[in-house]
């Protein structure tokens, strides 16, 4: 199938996309035909959305990618990603999401990859800085956790939400300069952590109360408040979490260079920066979030049981930020 | 034709120890200070690595589905990469659940198969997982062993199945899709420069005798073992003293009794014979 699709063939949807949500996520507004639980719900005025989200017909293919994975391709101005048997999915222009059903449509499997990879594309297309970290609320700046997938990022965001500090976001940090702050500063993401069977054991919480994200995984969603604004919040300090089997607790400050590699390093989805054309707006975004930030590597043990002691070290590590 | 050469072994059977060398020959030639640098040496099975070269996190798929990714992800995985790269696995050679194989031909340039004595892997298995020789032998012989299949949380690797010693040596030599090179860990032992360099050959790589000495010199396995004790290496397990033990070759008759022995040898005879390790009589072949 050809790239563009036309009106014609999204007839088909249009039932699907008479009933409206709006929502807000990650310093975006969303017009959508699909309704999401885990993000906040926003006023019902379609002029102010940034981004609408319906149902129709999806290429199978980009006319010229410029980069390809084994179920992404990225052109710029275009992602389309590919789940077998749920769905095809394509972003444009940062400013719309389509979305074509495989078999039957599956609202919640459709959002696990909506809210993640196509979300961190979207981000990317409207010139924010993605970070695969969690963030946390602290005197009225943001504590980001960053790290591969199984470093912890949710679950120690969720451990600091149980110390009662809110939660700004989890799995992808937004972040870009803002105008009022003159500060890289990060916005409000998803009211939802996802987090493993182990992680809840963990945090003595129960499976079966919380969503099962998808069938075959022991994932949850666990429902967070909402972040009680709009507003961008300015970036104190990253945490970059690395799993370190068999070792202690530690924290040590990153300085110099490494910093920016750092960070470029945990970008979400960096593979896509290339394909997307948005290259250079992500050197200048990580060179000058690398100049404004603390970062800070943190070793972990790869046991949850050796959680509390690293919780300890870094809230300790936190509160020393401003002293 | 792929850029991937696999690096195929049960566990313990020298694919670090080549993955030094070869980072040594390839990378840092002059840099024998560091000899534990593989950085830019990947594992097949690494999560980050599917995540990459899938565009969706692994940790939103089943174990099904994410083997089912695997075949396009290494594809793509080729498609991306300018040069020639090595990459680990210590999983066996299977298909997935859509019949397709996990390591696709299209990637693949080649598949280097190490294959080392299970009497001696027996012993440093044990040592590398801090557990019995009785306990490592049981586990060798398990044809569902599977590594990170633990499925209430998420592990830096996906889950893999590395299957009994037997398995795993049949499933990458019986192969026909791909072109694999096998190679003994006695002989990397017994004449490393030799071995070595015909693993150089196979790759097809432009070195000349003497980079080829100079790297086989720098990851030689008592400098190996001299470097541990100063610096850790990154993928020894947790409770284990070191990584680089002994590298001998015949250590399994001081560290195995005679009924484990034989116990090795009866489980995993067919396979043994095959590959030189005992001969049709069933005596054990000295190395």
């Amino acid at each position: 199938m050809k790239e563009n699709h036309n009106q014609v063939e999204n007839h088909e949807f249009s039932e699907y996309n008479k009933q409206r949500y709006f929502y807000y996520a990650n310093g975006l507004y969303f017009n959508s035909a699909l309704k999401f639980p885990e993000l906040t719900p926003a006023e019902a005025d379609s002029r102010q959305a940034s981004v609408s989200i319906d149902f129709g017909f999806v290429p199978e293919n980009l006319d010229t990618p410029v980069s390809k994975g084994a179920r992404f391709q990225a052109s710029p101005g275009r992602f389309l990603l590919q789940m077998d048997d749920i769905a095809r999915f394509i972003a444009i222009d940062g400013k719309q999401i389509i979305i074509e059903p495989i078999g039957e449509i599956k609202e919640s499997e459709i959002r696990v990859f909506l809210l993640a990879s196509v979300f961190g594309a979207l981000a990317h297309q409207r010139h924010f800085l993605p970070i695969h970290a969690s963030a946390i609320l602290h005197k009225g700046e943001a504590v980001l956790f960053a790290g591969d997938s199984g470093a912890g990022k949710s679950t120690l965001a969720a451990s600091f939400l149980n110390k009662g500090y809110e939660v700004i976001s989890d799995d992808i940090s937004n972040i870009s300069m803002c105008k009022e702050t003159d500060r890289m500063s990060v916005y409000p993401g998803y009211a939802q952590l996802k987090l493993w069977a182990n992680s809840l054991k963990f945090l003595d919480e129960k499976p079966e109360d919380h969503q099962s994200l998808r069938p075959h995984i022991e994932k949850f969603g666990k429902r967070i408040p909402y972040f009680d604004s709009h507003k961008p919040v300015p970036v104190k300090a990253i945490y970059i979490i690395n799993i370190r089997a068999g070792q202690e607790a530690s924290i040590e400050e990153t300085k110099g260079r490494r910093r920016f590699n750092e960070i470029a390093y945990h970008t979400f989805r960096q593979k896509l920066i290339e394909g997307l054309g948005v290259k250079q707006t992500h050197f200048t975004h990580v060179q000058q979030l690398s100049k404004e930030v603390i970062v800070k590597n943190v070793n972990r043990n790869e046991k949850i049981k050796k959680l509390p002691g690293l919780l300890k070290l870094l809230e300790e590590d936190i509160l020393n930020l401003y002293s | 034709m792929g850029n991937i050469i696999w690096l195929s072994s049960y566990p313990k059977s020298g694919n670090t120890w080549f993955r030094l060398f070869i980072k040594a020959l390839l990378y840092s030639n002059d840099k024998a200070d560091n000899p534990f640098d593989l950085s830019g040496l990947h594992g097949a099975t690494m999560r980050w690595l599917i995540d990459f070269y899938s565009g969706v996190e692994t940790s939103d798929l089943s174990q099904l589905e994410i083997d089912n990714l695997r075949p396009d992800c290494y594809r793509s995985m080729s498609e991306n990469l300018e040069e020639l790269c090595f990459v680990k696995t210590h999983e066996i050679s299977k298909t997935n659940s859509n019949k397709k194989p996990i390591y696709p031909s299209q990637a693949t340039r080649g598949v280097i198969c190490f294959l080392r004595n299970p009497l001696d892997i027996a012993g440093s298995y044990a040592h590398h997982f801090s557990i019995s020789i009785d306990e490592a032998i049981g586990r060798m012989q398990d044809e569902q062993l599977y590594y990170y299949s633990e499925s209430n949380g998420l592990w830096p690797q996906i889950r893999h199945q590395i299957g009994s010693w037997s398995t795993h040596a049949a499933s990458w030599l019986d192969n026909k899709e791909l072109k694999v090179k096998v190679v003994k860990y006695e002989d990397m032992v017994n004449d490393t420069f030799t071995t070595f360099s015909e693993l150089v050959e196979f790759c097809d790589l432009d070195y000349s005798i003497e980079e080829v000495q100079q790297a086989s010199r720098n990851c030689h396995f008592d400098k190996l073992q001299e470097h541990e004790k100063g610096q850790p290496f990154l993928e020894k397990f947790p409770k284990t003293e070191s990584f680089f033990r002994k590298g001998k070759v015949g250590s399994w008759k001081e560290e195995l009794t005679t009924d484990q022995a034989d116990q090795i040898i009866t489980s995993h005879k067919s396979m043994m014979t095959r590959c030189g390790y005992l001969t049709q009589g069933g005596e054990v072949i000295a190395h």
